[in-house]
């Protein structure tokens, strides 16, 4: 073994839990994810107690100040009203993240039942499954979340059912994918001629596997969620005009686009900076996961 | 084993064309039943919907009324009839009438795919170049500023929304630099900022898989038998490893056709372009389902055949698959 380079054998494991264990786990984290983790909690803030940030009431008008630039007591300028950008994103925040949570949350679930039914439900199960999926995909994302809003009318809860139908075969395709390698493992194969029964072993060992990808597939969807979302309030067909949340404040700016680009450019900036902070976590998440980030001394 | 004949080699081709047509066929009709069966949900509203838009406002239609829509729009029959009806028409090209604007759903669509088609393709287009552009320059050098770019079209493809960024160049280019119109003007000229809008993070993806294919394939043997017989650098990367890392690129662009579609809709709408966009929208608000269903049968079609066209292009490009 050269002198330069670390081994396996020579990280010590720390006992989990004991306050070097936790330093290390500090020093695991990189900047860029520290950053990430830093402004999802402002997020969260922002979500749970907007008080805290919002600069002023976001529903109070002025009228002297209306489609003001931004400035340092307005950091997002102000809108037609004269009411604080800032403070009406901040405002906006809660119902944002909610429909980012519920739609990939109703889409994961729905991908985890088709991608356990391909995955493990034996050769008929897996084809007709997976000729549901190319079906699905060739129904672009947005087009079928429009269709699905033309159906059954704009309302929040149809905004989130449509972004979750239309991101859940991306998921499930992934989700079977794993689920079919995990089944072909070597320790599978080991587990089955030991004479494990088969459903201790998807229990114990394909399922924990194959479904640990799904914590950064979640993280990651989040931020996509949220984009397709916004996308829809964009074009109008969302929740109503008055819902507080960035898709309005979008749909409401384009309006103004020439006399005052804040308001169609802040909101989507902060969509942009929650999608990132997700994705670089997500990301992290992932390469924990699959084991290229250790907690060791040294 | 012995090269098959020539003729042979024919035949089989037009086998593989036939089955791998006859499979695209399969998943639009089945697109097409998903599409229907969804109408049928709102089955009891519909004719109430029509109502409403017919007399301009929520007044309760009488029975009589309600059953004459029923009948005019064949509501009234099986499901299993509507089906089969319904099916029979789109295969002779018939989408349905549109509820508000009582004319075809086909004629509506035709009138305004063109410029969302020729939005798309060239799109695609310019995503391609870039893609291919920014590999020749960086792929296994240590080239900081391509990779930085790349990182950041990447970056872009993942966690920006198209209507974002859109909106940005619109106002920096159109609104203030006054480089391009911010309405109408020379159709070519207002086609540039949309273009680049919707090829930039397209370009994110295609350059992600075109480089790491790239970089893997400049490791090959050939490439060092190449290098051997006194080609150039600029000639092993275009003609030897260039062909090889496409590949993944032609998979990725049919599956591209249909995010490009996705997002057409919400650039056409920042840049106020003609196109599927504005009819789509337009159908959503006012609940117009024949309408909003032709535009996605559509559009899953164009993604069809763009994946079949892709799978043409597979066999050109990799000389293997011919045997």
């Amino acid at each position: 073994m050269s002198a330069t380079t670390v081994g396996y054998d020579d990280c010590v494991e720390l006992p989990f839990g004991s306050a070097a264990y936790w330093k290390a786990f500090a020093k695991s984290i990189p900047v860029g994810v520290w950053i990430a983790i830093v402004l999802v909690t402002l997020f969260v803030i922002a979500a749970v107690a907007p008080g805290v940030l919002e600069s002023q009431s976001p529903a109070a008008q002025d009228l002297t100040s209306s489609l003001g630039a931004p400035s340092l007591s307005h950091l997002f300028g102000t809108d037609q009203l004269g009411r604080d950008e800032f403070s009406r994103v901040v405002a906006g925040t809660g119902q944002s993240v909610i429909i980012g949570l519920v739609a990939t949350g109703i889409a994961v679930v729905a991908a985890i039942a088709l991608g356990l039914a391909a995955g493990l439900g034996g050769r008929w199960a897996d084809a007709i499954v997976s000729r549901l999926l190319e079906v699905l995909f060739s129904f672009p994302i947005l087009l079928l979340a429009l269709l699905i809003l033309t159906i059954f009318g704009a309302s929040l809860s149809t905004e989130i059912a449509a972004v979750a139908i239309g991101t859940a075969p991306g998921y499930a395709r992934m989700l079977r994918g794993q689920l079919v390698a995990v089944r072909d493992a070597g320790y599978v194969e080991a587990a089955r001629a030991v004479g494990h029964p088969y459903g201790r072993i998807v229990s114990q060992h394909i399922f924990p596997n194959a479904i640990r990808p799904l914590v950064s597939l979640y993280t990651l969807g989040i931020g996509q969620s949220v984009i397709w979302a916004s996308g829809l309030s964009f074009l109008g067909v969302g929740p109503p005009p008055n819902s507080p949340d960035w898709g309005t404040l979008l749909y409401a700016g384009r309006d103004y686009v020439s006399a005052a680009w804040w308001l169609e450019v802040a909101p989507g900036f902060v969509i942009v900076v929650l999608a990132v902070s997700v994705t670089v976590i997500g990301r992290h998440l992932q390469d924990r996961l699959e084991g290229r980030v250790r907690v060791s001394a040294g | 084993m012995a090269a098959p004949a020539p003729r042979r080699r024919g035949v089989r081709a037009t086998r593989w064309l036939l089955i791998r047509v006859a499979s695209g066929v399969g998943v639009l009709w089945a697109a097409a039943t998903i599409a229907f069966l969804l109408q049928t949900l709102t089955q009891q509203s519909r004719a109430r919907l029509i109502y409403d838009q017919r007399v301009g406002n929520n007044s309760i239609p009488s029975k009589g009324v309600t059953a004459a829509i029923n009948h005019q729009y064949g509501f009234d029959n099986s499901v299993l009839h509507q089906y089969v009806s319904y099916i029979g028409g789109l295969v002779h090209g018939n989408f349905g009438v549109s509820y508000f604007q009582h004319v075809s759903v086909w004629s509506l669509i035709i009138q305004q795919i063109g410029p969302t088609l020729i939005l798309t393709f060239s799109a695609l287009i310019l995503a391609w170049v870039i893609a291919v552009g920014l590999t020749l320059l960086g792929a296994g050098r240590h080239n900081i500023w391509s990779s930085a770019i790349a990182n950041f079209l990447q970056m872009l493809s993942a966690s920006v929304p198209s209507y974002w960024v859109g909106t940005i160049l619109l106002v920096i280019f159109a609104v203030n630099l006054h480089i391009f119109p911010v309405l109408g003007g020379n159709p070519l000229l207002a086609l540039v900022l949309p273009m680049i809008t919707m090829a930039l993070p397209v370009s994110g993806f295609l350059g992600q898989v075109i480089q790491d294919e790239f970089s893997s394939a400049l490791e090959q043997p050939f490439v060092t038998s190449s290098r051997s017989r006194g080609i150039t650098d600029f000639g092993v990367r275009t003609v030897h490893v260039l062909r090889h890392s496409v590949l993944p690129g032609l998979t990725l662009s049919g599956w591209a056709v249909g995010y490009l579609f996705s997002n057409a809709v919400l650039v056409e709408q920042v840049f106020d372009r003609a196109g599927i966009g504005g009819v789509l929208t337009k159908a959503a608000s006012e609940g117009d389902v024949p309408l909003a269903t032709g535009v996605v049968l559509l559009s899953a079609a164009a993604y069809v055949i763009a994946n079949i066209v892709v799978d043409i292009l597979y066999v050109f490009v990799d000389p293997r698959l011919r045997a």
